[in-house]
């Protein structure tokens, strides 16, 4: 029981923190996303970057360790958040991304 | 875009005159410095604490180094206010504490092991291990102990306790090392752990343990660090601080009076050395719970050489100091000289870490210098920090922000070093 409040209570954490992080990033303004085409809106960077907190952290707890992982959260986050506005349509248009989404 | 002119001169009375092709005219503009500022101030911000934020994300997560210091800083409140515990930090491992015996050449050893329920993670593939020697007494249910041992497990390492039979009754036996190389090689061998990862940690009367196992060559060249709290470095000085109730520091002598509990463990270290009824009658007169103090009559039977005993535990002969060791030497030199890390020292290979208490009413901190100075004589691996916060090896209460800060700091570089191997 204990292990699952952890679980609930660490994942909790990371959500609320990738969005404060991603509304962080957003504010930032920083390259590649420096024009206002690319950039993600306040609320899309918010929830990009809950989930990006959420998957970075566990990702993080299964290489780096529980102790380690609200920091790989927070890399994760920002590294998610600034780059897939650009990255994203690249990603889209190649074709067996196309492909799958056309099935 | 600019627009077209208007036709200058009074306007047309031609009511069908059609402006609908110019363009309207342009809107005043709001002044753009101060918003331009806001955003600009506000931008900055955020780049330079998320930058600060990536930084310390970074270098706590992929470097060795970052993740001993962040271990490190998680352990501090732990450690300054013992009442906390670290269950209460995100992240902290799920442990389980594992009570076995073992046995060595003295008997039975007692171990309790904390260790992390889940796998090592692949980074950095192997968990480390501490292997705490709590010192003289039966020190498994004191809490600021069972608190660390719990912390440093939640951080990810595995913690071992260790105490015997010996230890538990306040005596000291230079044999009882095996015991600490049988719980060490337990250590290295438990799943997880990574065998080159495994410290030592001696407290008080456990530190000279520490060195004569880290010195048996059945794991010395495993031995990642030894760490020593509040240890003495050799027993003939240790004796001789405690019968001249004084100690020398920067040439001067300087009072110190020791507590109960040395003065039995060194009249249950002597009793072997002596005639049996001698070492009987010292140990009883110098139980730290249930003191029978040795009247006058009684001191005049014992021997010359315990008498040159009792004299120098009870400090009544603080001038005759000298003279009374010289006469107890024939009799307890071996035992004594086995009992200290002086006399081992070159054949340690592990670095060393000393930490004592400059107000120590145990041992006192000379010993901890004396050993540091042997250390850079012989240009060993070491450190050495003196505290001010602790009584003995437990934190003492009422601390204000200035001590908890300054020793804060020093015990910080030393959770570093203890840390960074299993990190």
């Amino acid at each position: 029981m204990s292990t699952l409040l952890s679980i609930l209570a660490l994942s909790f954490v990371w959500l609320v923190g990738g969005a404060l992080l991603g509304l962080l990033v957003r504010a930032a303004r920083l390259f590649p996303s420096r024009s206002a085409g690319t950039r993600y809106s306040m609320r899309r960077a918010a929830s990009v970057g809950a989930l990006a907190a959420l998957v970075g952290g566990w990702l993080g707890a299964l290489i780096f360790g529980r102790p380690f992982a609200s920091a790989a959260a927070v890399w994760v986050c920002a590294l998610v958040v600034e780059l897939a506005p650009v990255l994203g349509p690249r990603l889209r248009g190649l074709p067996f991304v196309q492909r799958w989404t056309a099935r | 875009m600019t627009s077209p002119a208007r036709p200058s001169g009074p306007s047309s009375a031609d009511d069908s005159h059609d402006d609908s092709h110019l363009a309207p005219p342009a809107e005043p503009r709001a002044p753009a410095r101060a918003l331009t500022s806001k955003t600009t101030i506000g931008t900055h911000a955020a780049r330079v604490f998320l930058a600060l934020a990536l930084a310390v994300a970074l270098l706590t997560s992929l470097l060795p180094g970052g993740r001993a210091a962040a271990r490190g800083a998680l352990l501090l409140p732990p450690i300054l206010f013992p009442d906390t515990p670290f269950v209460g930090v995100p992240g902290a491992e799920d442990i389980r504490h594992t009570q076995l015996t073992i046995t060595s050449a003295t008997g039975p050893v007692y171990l309790d092991i904390y260790a992390p329920t889940t796998p090592p993670p692949p980074i950095p593939g192997a968990r480390g291990g501490l292997l705490f020697i709590p010192g003289m007494g039966d020190n498994r249910g004191i809490p600021q102990l069972i608190n660390l041992s719990e912390s440093v497990a939640r951080s990810g390492e595995v913690v071992m306790e260790m105490t015997t039979d010996a230890l538990i009754d306040y005596d000291l036996i230079a044999a009882d090392s095996d015991a600490v190389v049988q719980a060490f090689d337990r250590l290295a061998h438990w799943p997880g752990v990574g065998a080159d990862r495994v410290g030592i940690v001696g407290f008080s009367g456990g530190g000279p343990l520490a060195c004569l196992a880290a010195a048996d060559p059945r794991i010395r060249d495993q031995v990642a660090f030894i760490t020593m709290f509040g240890s003495y470095f050799d027993v003939r000085a240790y004796l001789t601080d405690i019968g001249r109730r004084a100690l020398e520091a920067n040439g001067k002598l300087v009072p110190w009076h020791p507590t109960a509990v040395p003065l039995d463990v060194l009249a249950n270290v002597l009793a072997p050395a002596l005639p049996f009824s001698d070492g009987i009658r010292l140990e009883a007169g110098f139980a730290w719970d249930n003191p029978n103090p040795l009247t006058p009559d009684e001191v005049a039977l014992l021997s010359p050489e315990g008498q040159a005993a009792y004299h120098l535990l009870q400090g009544d002969q603080p001038a005759n100091v000298a003279a009374n060791i010289a006469t107890l030497l024939p009799y307890a030199g071996d035992l004594l000289a086995a009992l200290s890390p002086s006399s081992i020292l070159e054949k340690i290979k592990a670095p060393i870490y000393i930490l004592h208490d400059h107000g120590d009413s145990s041992i006192p901190y000379t010993e901890a210098e004396d050993f540091a100075a042997a250390l850079t004589r012989l240009h060993h691996p070491h450190d050495f920090v003196i505290f001010t916060i602790f009584d003995h090896t437990q934190v003492r209460s009422g601390l204000t922000l200035g001590e908890l800060a300054d020793n804060g700091g020093r015990l910080g570089r030393i959770l570093y070093d203890i840390l960074k191997v299993g990190s």
